[in-house]
């Protein structure tokens, strides 16, 4: 009962960072220099087709209208223009792209299983590499396995993806072609061959995070060592390997968690650069085409998707806390 | 009649950390069903030394020497009550530090160890019941959950915690730390380990919990057969609870033997130096005071604790050396001022009838939840306060300050301090007495303004402190200092000493540097320092001179209230004193108010005229000092002042 409350007041407080953020969204990408109504012209584009699209598309209105107006479309749809031309929108309708002529809720949901399979994917796979090792560092302290470990996190951490996703391109599709170089394959058509396709952008974003999550966990866990309860348990006669995998592992993964949350979170919005990459059409790939082509409403209603990911990965993160950590109680800031 | 037998023989055991080795051939001994004090002060090395038995010294350090576990500890273990002591060892012994040693053996199933701060010495994550049930579950490998919750439950009921369940599902925080004491003990004898090192088991406490603690601790080293090795810094708990000592300094025993002759007659330098050092409370016979059931009840509680102690002679008495047993059992008389010490056969029953002791109703209270918490408080919420008395203490000296009728509430309705009112007069010491949580240091916020009070006023010199602001504010705090308790983190780590004694002068402003260096160097002499600890910075200081430069900075400003929150409580015994002399030597040349928090009333004794006694964020008593230490009328302040340990010769 006490979890429901929280969450519901959770719920409504992200609500508001989600008004806020759309605000902030508006302010940026409306007030642009940039008349939408200009790209969706056509040529030649008289004065008087401009004020006639967009009238049709909104864009004629003061800023604060569109944005009540995109709010209020996200819960009971929009319609664009009048009449035979008119076009419908339904909600939630977080905009319409008139250059792709589809609803942004739909571009999303085309694309988000293809960001989901990366993002998940990789992040499974970083978090058992970087706890692991973290933790492997951790016992083999300041020994040359260590500094080694350590060493090669510095490496993953500095290096930019596409240099680490081109380079992979290069070793396993090119010369070794083991893996396919690129491309996506629903997993409902093959699993197999989805698997299959997502080795090599599951691997790339796992190397570049892995490190990351190696040295919070090796910190983390020689911190934990030190704690006057590993003491404890050790004068119990608990054997070591117990020690370190029940005891200390427990707490030195709730800083991790943390960072686990709002990483992946961050991934499902969109891997831009490896989706770029692997030339795979997910979030990302729909976010850097937006930009390019200045197609504002799919950029607003795919980073609010984005934002909203997050926040919901921040919840689940601090519920999992409370669950995981007793001292933390829920409702009580 | 056979030779007493030990069952642990340490013998030459050396500690080192990178080559610079800590302790020096310690050897020493421990016997079945009595506690063995090892006391010193910080870095003398008892810890190392204790924590080496089950080797749970630090991964860097050295070991080496033996450590003979008797063979028969190892045989008995698994099954409770059985009597080792008998001195038909084959020689078999285990040699406890030895490379082979079965370790996960000794830990937990030989040695049970009991750690000093209960509150990180838990896993927060887990539930204490699996924490202890996890003990079980490495040793007595046969047993399902099932069996192993029975029997935590059992051991958790037997240390006095009679809502084992609720125990058993709750989380370290969620319990006191005496509750966790107990389940730490629950947790290290459940194996029924023949050896229980209790390093510092009590420091972390409040002085009754200490007491019920260490109470506990002898009832089990008694029915058990268990050889304690009980570490400390704390005289007053050697004579408590221990029988044997061994007192150690700078890594080698000074001195030892039984509790009473060490106590009696020191023969070594350090020994008689650390115990003029402790700060000893002298009381008449609280047995004095007229019958108030609980009263009798704490007595009790007293009695009973001194019974088992006896007990552990008599543990000793079926294989007594004469030299030992005969001192302990006069102690015994001795310790008791109690009506019963004037029947010595009252003594005599008692150690041939430890059935009785079990079977005693005041046993299981004792057992039971903290006398604190039970105990009720029949002078209700308004307290004792002997206003007259005050006065009669207090002569007509200067009112520095006045705090009046003063409550702090964090939420409404919810009050840390509640009905507060004293005076502070120049030249005399107020001492602020109570347990953790009983609103000390509130009170001492709220008259140094750092805190305003929800209700009432604190006047300095007249004026209201919490009605003024800016620089009139800062000229009543002027005449104020305020000394800390953890002298470490008092002082900025990265300005010089010179800079923190000048602070406040430096805050006053209307101070050269020519004139902020003379009266740095003028405190440092005022203080006992030598001249180029100016220059330093606090690492480089000990902790007690640490904190006579956190006394120096508080008299810059020549106050004439001077605040000291717990001056002494993160320090040596010795330190300590050397403090407590300065702080007097100072009043006396300056004059100032004193308001002196502490929890020692060893310490309230000696610097006191006058006490307030707090309990729950009210007064229960205020009065001289003299007469509230030997005729305390609020029996919250007899419970308090029969937990503290005294020592009397």
């Amino acid at each position: 009962m006490k979890i429901l409350a929280y969450i519901g007041k959770r719920v409504a407080s992200s609500l508001l960072v989600i008004l806020l953020i759309t605000l902030a969204l508006f302010l940026i990408f409306f007030l642009l220099p940039t008349n939408p109504a200009q790209l969706s012209c056509g040529k030649p584009c008289t004065p008087e087709q401009l004020s006639r699209v967009a009238a049709f598309m909104g864009t004629d209105q003061p800023w604060y209208v569109q944005m009540g107006n995109y709010i209020a479309g996200i819960f009971v749809g929009r319609t664009f223009g009048t009449g035979g031309g008119a076009v419908v929108c339904n909600a939630p309708c977080l905009g319409y792209s008139f250059r792709l002529g589809e609803p942004v809720s739909q571009l999303i949901a085309d694309r988000f299983p293809v960001t989901a399979s990366i993002a998940v994917g990789a992040a499974v796979l970083w978090l058992v590499i970087g706890v692991a090792t973290g933790v492997w560092a951790a016992l083999k302290r300041d020994t040359i396995v260590d500094r080694t470990l350590l060493g090669l996190s510095v490496v993953g951490v500095s290096a930019p993806s596409y240099l680490i996703g081109l380079l992979m391109v290069i070793a396993f599709a090119l010369v070794i072609q083991i893996f396919p170089s690129g491309g996506y394959v629903n997993f409902t058509d093959d699993p197999v061959d989805w698997f299959y396709h997502l080795i090599l952008p599951w691997l790339v974003l796992a190397i570049l995070s892995a490190a990351g999550y190696t040295r919070i966990t090796r910190t983390q866990m020689i911190g934990e060592l030190s704690q006057d309860y590993i003491r404890t348990a050790r004068s119990k006669g608990v054997p070591e390997s117990v020690i370190v995998f029940k005891h200390a592992l427990r707490n030195a993964m709730l800083p991790v968690m943390t960072m686990f949350g709002l990483d992946l979170g961050g991934l499902l919005g969109g891997a831009v650069l490896t989706e770029k990459v692997f030339s795979m059409q997910g979030l990302g790939a729909l976010l850097l085409d937006s930009v390019s082509n200045l197609d504002l409403q799919v950029l607003v209603g795919a980073t609010l998707f984005a934002a909203v990911l997050v926040i919901i990965a921040n919840l689940i993160v601090d519920i999992c806390y409370s669950l995981l950590d007793p001292r933390v109680t829920l409702g009580r800031s | 009649m056979t030779e007493p037998h030990a069952i642990v023989t340490v013998d030459g055991l050396s500690v080192s950390f990178d080559e610079r080795e800590v302790t020096h051939g310690v050897s020493l001994k421990l016997y079945p069903g009595r506690i063995t004090a090892l006391v010193g002060e910080s870095g003398s090395g008892k810890s190392v030394t204790a924590m080496a038995l089950p080797r749970l010294d630090p991964s860097v350090a050295t070991v080496t020497g033996h450590a003979y576990l008797d063979e028969t500890a190892a045989a008995g273990t698994g099954t409770s009550g059985t009597s080792s002591g008998n001195a038909d060892a084959t020689g078999r012994d285990i040699d406890l530090l030895a490379a082979d040693a079965p370790l996960q053996r000794i830990r937990g199933e030989y040695i049970g160890t009991v750690f000093q701060e209960p509150s990180t010495a838990f896993n927060p994550v887990f539930t204490l019941g699996m924490q202890v049930a996890e003990s079980l579950k490495y040793h007595q490998k046969g047993l399902s959950a099932a069996e192993r919750k029975a029997k935590v439950l059992e051991q958790l009921r037997e240390v006095g915690l009679d809502d084992a369940e609720r125990v058993w599902s709750s989380y370290p925080h969620e319990l006191s730390g005496g509750q966790l004491q107990r389940v730490m003990i629950a947790m290290a004898i459940i194996n029924r380990p023949k050896v229980l090192i209790a390093d510092e088991p009590t420091t972390a406490l409040d002085v009754t919990t200490q007491q019920a603690i260490l109470k506990l601790i002898s009832r089990l080293a008694a029915e058990l057969d268990l050889a304690v090795l009980l570490i400390t810094h704390d005289m007053g708990v050697v004579w408590q609870a221990a029988s044997d000592v061994y007192v150690m300094h700078d890594g080698v025993i000074v001195e030892q033997g039984s509790v009473a002759d060490v106590f009696r007659a020191p023969k070594d330098d350090y020994t008689r130096m650390l115990l003029a050092a402790v700060p000893r409370l002298h009381v008449e016979s609280p047995a004095a005071v007229p019958s108030d059931p609980a009263g009798t009840d704490v007595e009790a509680h007293d009695s009973t604790f001194k019974t088992s102690d006896t007990t552990g002679s008599d543990a000793n008495a079926n294989t007594p050396t004469a030299e030992t047993s005969d001192p302990i059992g006069t102690v015994a008389t001795v310790r008791n001022p109690a009506p019963e010490s004037s029947d010595p056969a009252g003594t005599v029953a008692k150690v041939h009838e430890p059935a009785r002791q079990t079977s005693d109703p005041v046993g299981t209270d004792v057992s039971g939840r903290e006398p604190a918490v039970k105990t009720s408080d029949s002078v209700g919420t308004d307290g004792v306060t002997g206003t007259d008395e005050e006065r009669a203490v207090l002569g007509d000296g200067e009112r520095i300050a006045s705090v009046e009728d003063v409550a702090v509430a964090y939420k409404p309705g919810k009050y840390a301090v509640e009905g507060i009112s004293f005076d502070l007069v120049a030249g005399r010491t107020r001492a602020l007495v109570g347990e953790s949580g009983a609103g000390k240091t509130t009170i001492a916020k709220v008259v140094s303004g750092q805190l305003a009070p929800t209700a009432g006023r604190v006047l300095i010199a007249g004026e209201d402190l919490a009605r003024a602001h800016g620089r009139r504010k800062r000229t009543i705090l002027s005449h104020m200092g305020y000394v800390f308790q953890d002298s470490g983190s008092a002082l900025n780590p990265r300005k010089s000493v010179a800079w923190s004694i000048a602070e406040p002068m430096s805050v006053q402003g209307g101070f050269s540097a020519d004139e902020k260096r003379r009266r740095v160097l003028e405190l440092l002499d005022q203080v006992e320092l030598p001249a180029d600890v100016a220059d330093r910075f606090p690492h480089q200081l000990s902790g007690g001179q640490r904190q006579r430069v956190g006394i120096a900075r508080a008299l810059a400003l020549n106050p004439s209230l001077l605040i000291a929150d717990e001056p002494t409580s993160s320090l040596d015994v010795t330190v300590q004193r050397r403090v407590l002399d300065l702080l007097h030597r100072l009043q006396c040349e300056h004059g100032f108010a004193c308001l002196f928090i502490t929890h020692d009333l060893g310490i309230v004794q000696e610097v006191s005229d006058v006490i307030t006694v707090l309990r729950h964020g009210r007064v229960v008593e205020s009065g001289a000092t003299e007469r509230v230490l030997n005729h305390p009328r609020a029996e919250y302040t007899r419970t308090l002042l029969d937990a503290s340990p005294k020592i009397d010769l």
